[in-house]
């Protein structure tokens, strides 16, 4: 009984981790990126409303589970009538695409100085090394609201502030492996051969390293998706009047006491999206790099 | 050991460093540096008083020193809002930060440790899962929206405890669980690897060849071992535990230094915000540091050299 | 009656890729004060063999299916692991495979040695503790004792490790010592010496050696008994000068005669060509018969069963059927 009740728990939300990894994702997760990634991509076809145009008329409408709510606004409307709903499926985008640049810098960086650190060891490994250790004390959200109050909150200040601390973590991730890649014969038989110090690293070593990098990346989204919506919510990340989920929280506080749905709704939207893509980097870690397991 | 140390101290020493002076430059970037510090409604006047004070039309590397000098001695300017010293205010409102983050730190290590090796002993166990899936949540679950949820539950509702503000121990109990579910959850996902790594370890199996029972086995054999590679990634959870405590006391109005660094920062108060920044940093190398002793106090490996 | 009996063991491993017969089917005995070598590739099971015999398998990968361990008329598959616990370092002291990782690197030695007398003696006074462990100390010929206990393992030399661990093995006099490999990681010089060593320990005490090695020339030297294992099966055992004198088995031949004539004890067990079979994918018949000079049809229909060419000399082969 306990056995299958587990068995199905597995199988929907952890891609059944057990004696074996399954080739399956977790089902639950999947579906919630799969419909955050779409919402992503064509949220302007699908949203009901414009996200940013306000209806005074109808402002603070309570969502359809409340006894005076109606299907009109599904989940209601904010303080300006706008429709929450449309913003919350447009925010997946800011979501999304802050994780994604802010990533995809940070591993670029990241990766490249680790390649480098193994390839040339000596001094320069020591002085990434000590850069990267000198990093990671340093908590994001300060550097976020340096950058927010120096130039003003924007979205690319959040993109910098993010690949500022996650680079230094995937260079931290990865030399390690990489260096012992470089020690492979394969690595020193196209030395030998002559092969150029940039053809090794990014022929030889890179794609050692991909799966890790993988497995990273998706382990840092649901990171970096919660990181945008924490600097968002002090003010510190995206302005207005873009919809972002960790803004609306926060503008939804105004009105906790007798409207609580307008954080919790798009607070719940973070929780969601950042435990699905937990999961997800949980059930790809074991399943690409049995090695790097943690839970 | 004592080199050991000495060797983090100076680590850490550069991490202040560079972040300062990151800090610096950033600000110099603004055109008018003076006016950033300004505030909103200040005459020119005021901003030629401010430039003066900032040195900036002495040559850049002595306006640096100027900094660190200001720094050093603890002088951060003065608040536009209450136009108090920046340094009174963060004397106030570090003491309250401190306190509450020191609770929930207690509380989350006496929560974690259990945690993390109950989930490493019972593998494939419905124990485990239990404790993998809450962990997750709460590696997931922003510290805003958890306290939202937890005021209007358990203080508006229930009404058994004050729903923000810091008064008696009764009000330290949300925002501590708020704050130590990110840390829990943290630990447990690392101890628990560590755990199972150690476990499955030449010299644990050894102690088992000597016939030593399964709980010395496990809480002292094993965790103390299991707990070095969690202090090793020390630094990532203490710059997340410092993220969600800016947050908790936003949320649950806990005049500390979190909630008066965001205060400042939607008043554009510039002196405040890099004050408040400065002591975090400041904060984080030292809770680093105490990280890096008790591990060679834990690990004769670092002690003995 | 013999100190350690094992009857028809079988040892699985079930693993990702497969269930690993990492032993299937092993029968050995063992006398009193006696010492058996087992000997075989790398892979075919010893190191899980002994495991199976404290239960100290892999977990939770490992499970022993069937089979009976008597040790001194007991079966040890049927125990808790409470009464083991109380076998385990008391009773049956092991000798692991390597040294360097087989002690805690928090504690330090005294600490480490200690523990068994503390737990099975039941001795408390850190001061008699104390006398104990330095008395063992002494006995593995490790100078300096009173200040080697303060030492944390780091501190060590591998050769010094290995005594330590040597030490804790014996220091509840058990009847029986599993040791498996325990000089592959140490250096020629020092492992002759404690080879030595443990033979004077075992003639002093009169204990059972259970001993696994891949060099042959020393299973010659010290062993009273042989067992020769393949693929997770014994194909050989005898006395130690039935097998290496009156080798049956063409696996056994082709280890014994590749044992360089000078008795030189650093030669590592000689290849033979092919490949050890994989135990997850095991061939029909015997499974030495791909590998065998002298194959025949039947070889490869069916596994042989064990045939005895005199008391206490068997072999599984149909040449000799
Ligand atoms: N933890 C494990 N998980 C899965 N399979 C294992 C594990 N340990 C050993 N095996 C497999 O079990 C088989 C027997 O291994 P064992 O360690 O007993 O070999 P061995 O004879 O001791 O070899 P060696 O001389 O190299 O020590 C091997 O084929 C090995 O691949
Ligand atoms: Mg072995």
């Amino acid at each position: 009984m306990i056995r299958s009740i587990t068995a199905i728990f597995s199988y929907l939300i952890r891609g059944g981790r057990g004696r074996s990894v399954p080739r399956f994702p977790p089902i639950i997760p999947a579906v919630i990126i799969s419909i955050t990634i779409i919402c992503a991509l064509f949220g302007k076809y699908i949203a009901p409303y414009d996200p940013e145009e306000s209806d005074l008329i109808n402002r603070l409408q309570p969502p359809v589970w409340h006894e005076e709510g109606d299907w009109s606004h599904p989940l209601g409307t904010d303080k300006l009538g706008r429709d929450m709903l449309s913003r919350i499926i447009i925010g997946s985008r800011v979501s999304l695409s802050v994780a994604v640049l802010a990533l995809a810098l940070g591993a670029f960086i990241g990766v490249s100085a680790a390649l480098m650190a193994a390839y040339f060891r000596g001094w320069v490994e020591n002085v990434i090394m000590r850069v990267v250790e000198s990093l990671q004390p340093l908590p994001i959200i300060f550097i976020g609201m340096i950058l927010a109050i120096v130039f003003g909150p924007s979205f690319w200040n959040v993109i910098i502030a993010m690949a500022f601390i996650v680079w230094a973590r995937y260079c931290r991730s990865l030399r390690g492996e990489a260096v012992s890649i470089m020690e492979r014969d394969f690595v020193l038989l196209a030395k030998v051969a002559g092969a150029s110090s940039f053809r090794i690293m990014f022929r030889h070593l890179l794609p050692n390293i991909a799966n890790t990098i993988m497995v990273l990346i998706t382990l840092m989204v649901g990171w970096a998706i919660l990181s945008e919506a924490v600097l968002s919510f002090l003010g510190a990340g995206i302005p207005p009047p873009t919809p972002s989920w960790g803004r609306m929280v926060s503008e939804g506080r105004d009105y906790v006491a007798t409207r609580l749905w307008l954080s919790t709704v798009p607070g719940t939207a973070v929780v969601l999206v950042v435990l699905a893509f937990n999961m997800f980097g949980d059930w790809l870690r074991d399943r690409l790099d049995p090695k790097l397991r943690q839970m | 050991m004592r080199s050991f140390i000495l060797r983090r101290l100076l680590q850490l020493f550069v991490t202040l460093f560079v972040f300062l002076t990151i800090m610096f430059f950033l600000v110099r970037m603004t055109g008018n540096p003076a006016e950033a510090f300004a505030p909103t409604d200040a005459t020119p006047e005021d901003i030629k008083r401010i430039a003066a004070g900032m040195g900036l039309d002495k040559p850049l590397y002595i306006q640096y020193f100027l900094y660190l000098k200001d720094i050093a001695t603890g002088s951060f300017g003065q608040s536009h809002k209450s136009l108090r010293p920046v340094s009174d205010l963060l004397l106030t409102h570090s003491i309250n930060t401190i306190k509450l983050a020191a609770v929930t730190v207690v509380l989350s290590i006496i929560i974690a440790i259990p945690l993390g090796v109950v989930a490493a002993v019972k593998r494939f166990t419905l124990i485990e899962s239990s404790i993998g899936v809450f962990a997750v949540f709460g590696m997931s679950v922003p510290g805003f929206w958890m306290g939202i949820i937890l005021i209007e539950l358990i203080a508006v509702r229930l009404g058994l405890v004050p729903a923000g503000g810091m008064s008696g121990p009764s009000s330290y109990i949300l925002p501590a669980i708020t704050m130590s579910t990110l840390l829990i959850a943290g630990l447990v996902r690392l101890l628990r690897s560590s755990m199972i790594d150690t476990l499955d370890s030449d010299f644990v199996r050894f102690a088992r060849m000597k016939g030593v029972r399964k709980r010395p086995l496990i809480w002292k054999h094993t965790l103390r071992n299991a707990l070095l590679p969690v202090l090793g990634f020390a630094g990532v959870q203490i710059a997340m535990f410092l993220t969600g405590s800016v947050v908790v006391e936003t949320v649950f109005a806990w005049p500390g230094l979190g909630r008066l660094m965001y205060s400042a920062l939607i008043e554009r108060d510039l002196p405040v915000v890099q004050g408040c920044v400065t002591l975090f940093v400041f904060f984080a190398i030292f809770i680093n540091l105490l990280v890096d002793i008790l591990s060679s106090y834990l690990d004769p490996r670092i002690r003995l050299g | 009656m013999a100190l350690l009996e094992i009857e028809d063991l079988h040892t699985y491993l079930y693993t990702r890729w497969g269930t690993v017969k990492a032993v299937d089917g092993t029968s050995f005995s063992l006398e009193r004060g006696k010492t058996l070598g087992l000997v075989g590739e790398s892979g075919c099971g010893k190191s899980m063999t002994l495991l199976s015999i404290l239960r100290l398998l892999p977990w939770p990968a490992g499970r022993i299916v069937s089979g009976r361990i008597l040790f001194d008329g007991e079966d040890l598959v049927q125990k808790s692991e409470g009464e083991l616990e109380k076998i385990r370092g008391k009773r049956i002291g092991m000798i692991p495979q390597d040294p360097y990782t087989s002690l805690n690197p928090v504690f330090n030695i005294e600490k480490q040695m200690t523990e068994p007398i503390q737990i099975h003696l039941g001795l408390k006074k850190r001061q008699v503790l104390k006398e104990r462990v330095t008395e063992i100390l002494r006995k593995v010929r490790i100078g300096d004792p009173e200040k080697r206990l303060e030492c944390y393992p780091h501190q060590l030399s591998g050769g010094m490790r290995q005594r330590v661990v040597g030490g804790i093995s014996i220091s509840c006099n058990p009847d029986l010592i599993i040791a498996d490999e325990p000089t592959t990681a140490l250096d020629v010089s020092v492992q002759a010496q404690y080879i030595n060593l443990i033979r004077d320990i075992q003639s002093t005490y009169n204990v059972a050696l259970l001993y696994v090695s891949h060099d042959l020339s020393l299973i010659f030297r010290i062993c009273d008994q042989v067992a020769v294992m393949y693929a997770g099966k014994i194909v050989e055992k005898g006395s130690v000068h039935e097998i290496f004198k009156e080798t049956l088995h063409p696996y056994s031949r082709a280890l014994v005669t590749s044992i360089p004539p000078v008795d030189c004890d650093i030669e590592r067990l000689p290849s033979i060509p092919g490949q050890p079979p994989k135990l997850f994918a095991l061939p029909q018949g015997c499974y030495f018969a791909p590998r065998c000079p002298h194959a025949m049809d039947k070889c490869r229909q069916a596994y042989p069963e064990e045939f005895f060419v005199s008391e206490g000399h068997s072999v599984s082969c149909w040449r000799y059927a």
